[in-house]
């Protein structure tokens, strides 16, 4: 009896699978590394003058609804928040890459953040589109599962 | 006396000797954990990131067993009437963990590594950790069975309340101390 | 052959008392009514029990090793002894 019961829940969670995105890790030869090091140098940029008080400026890395909406008061105030969580920002490393859709017209660049109060790293996740330019930037607990 | 190895050891298993067992198990649940990054960050929960360092993993380990330890020993103290060893508290809470190796074992393998939210990778982890996180239970269950001689409504009762605090007290601990 | 001592009636199930004592060697009968030792009103496997704690001077750790069975397991079952027993000297009371 017990054993029939889970069987039946694992075959319910099997069936709850209909949201399953169409993303995909790429290999490591598979990496464009020219864009990794365009998010990789944004991402570093952006944390270090931040930590040191200054604003980042963007040039023509990001599109233009990125260069609206992070602006020197929201810069300030990102990091505001992520210093008062996790502390002063310290290094960050590439972890992976992901990509939406079979033409890999999106691509998810993952860095591992060192932070200087949490004993667990953060992702620091920047978005690049198919021109290679910064579509979108976030900074989050790190988790094995996209989401 | 009937007894099944696979969900009631604690018949021929007891004391210093599943505590060594246990124990041994731990360790290496720990390790594959910080290997896979797998967080058993409460005492039914499990989560995936490798972000943070060995003793990271080994804190999370460490306090969900101790906790389940303190509170199924408090419960044998107020409520049964044989004497009642610590150790084999200790012993028989670790040896029923050892099933939970299973979900970071899985991890190595490189499909199971890293994976979509809703994926089927990950709900065949969840699975697995289900089928696992089962078989502990009925161990936790028959542990505190045989080591603080319960039964009926005592048994069960205290049984559902230190799990509850048990699950309470590791999510405090673990948010203060990681 | 072994045979059994029984306790309950098989008519009633009451506790049975002893009635009439028998010597072999002279053939003398004693008859009265006596109650049966608490420890003959226990199971055979709780005898068994009870003899081997005592040849094992005690020591649930070498009772243990003996019965291959764990320390707490043990424990339990010289428990439920003591618990039958103290219920039939309570019944008796």
């Amino acid at each position: 009896m017990k054993s029939i019961s889970l069987i039946v829940g694992i075959c319910i969670l099997f069936c709850l699978n209909s949201f399953s995105q169409d993303l995909r890790k790429l290999g490591d030869s598979e990496v464009d590394k020219s864009k990794v090091k365009i998010a990789q140098d944004f991402a570093t940029n952006y944390l270090t003058k931040s930590k040191n008080g200054e604003a980042y400026k963007f040039k023509d890395e990001a599109i233009d609804a990125v260069k609206n909406q992070f602006t020197e008061e929201s810069q300030k105030n990102v990091y505001q928040q992520v210093k008062n969580q996790v502390g002063d920002f310290k290094s960050l490393k590439y972890a992976e890459t992901w990509v939406q859709g079979s033409n890999k017209s999106f691509q998810i660049i993952r860095f591992m953040g060192d932070f200087e109060k949490s004993n667990k790293n953060l992702e620091i996740r920047v978005v690049l589109n198919e021109s290679g330019k910064i579509v979108g930037f976030f900074i989050k607990p790190w988790s094995d599962m996209l989401n | 006396m009937k007894s099944s190895n696979l969900y009631n050891p604690f018949t021929k298993i007891a004391g210093f000797k599943s505590f060594i067992i246990g124990l041994t198990g731990l360790l290496i649940t720990s390790y594959l954990a910080f290997l896979t990054g797998t967080h058993f960050n409460g005492l039914l929960n499990i989560d995936f990131a490798k972000d943070a360092d060995y003793w990271v993993f080994l804190t999370e380990n460490l306090s969900n067993w101790l906790l389940m330890s303190i509170f199924m020993y408090a419960s044998g103290l107020m409520l049964s009437k044989s004497k009642i060893r610590i150790v084999d508290i200790l012993g028989t809470t670790l040896l029923s963990r050892i099933p939970l190796v299973i979900a970071p074992l899985f991890r190595i393998l490189p499909v199971f590594q890293s994976f979509v939210f809703q994926s089927w990778e990950m709900y065949f982890i969840i699975g697995f950790y289900l089928v696992s996180l089962i078989w502990t239970i009925i161990l936790f269950f028959n542990a505190f069975k045989i080591s603080c001689n319960l039964k009926n409504e005592k048994l069960i009762v205290s049984f559902i309340v230190s799990i509850l605090l048990s699950e309470i007290c590791t999510k405090l601990i673990l948010k203060i101390v990681i | 052959m072994n045979k059994r001592l029984p306790l309950k009636c098989p008519s009633c199930e009451n506790l049975l008392q002893v009635k009439q004592l028998y010597c072999e060697n002279c053939n003398t009968e004693v008859t009265g009514l006596y109650s049966l030792p608490v420890i003959s009103r226990l199971s055979t496997e709780d005898q068994k029990f009870i003899l081997d704690f005592v040849k094992a001077s005690g020591s649930l750790k070498i009772m243990a090793q003996n019965m291959k069975l764990s320390y707490p397991t043990v424990r339990n079952l010289l428990d439920e002894i003591i618990n039958d027993i103290n219920n039939l000297d309570t019944d008796e009371e």
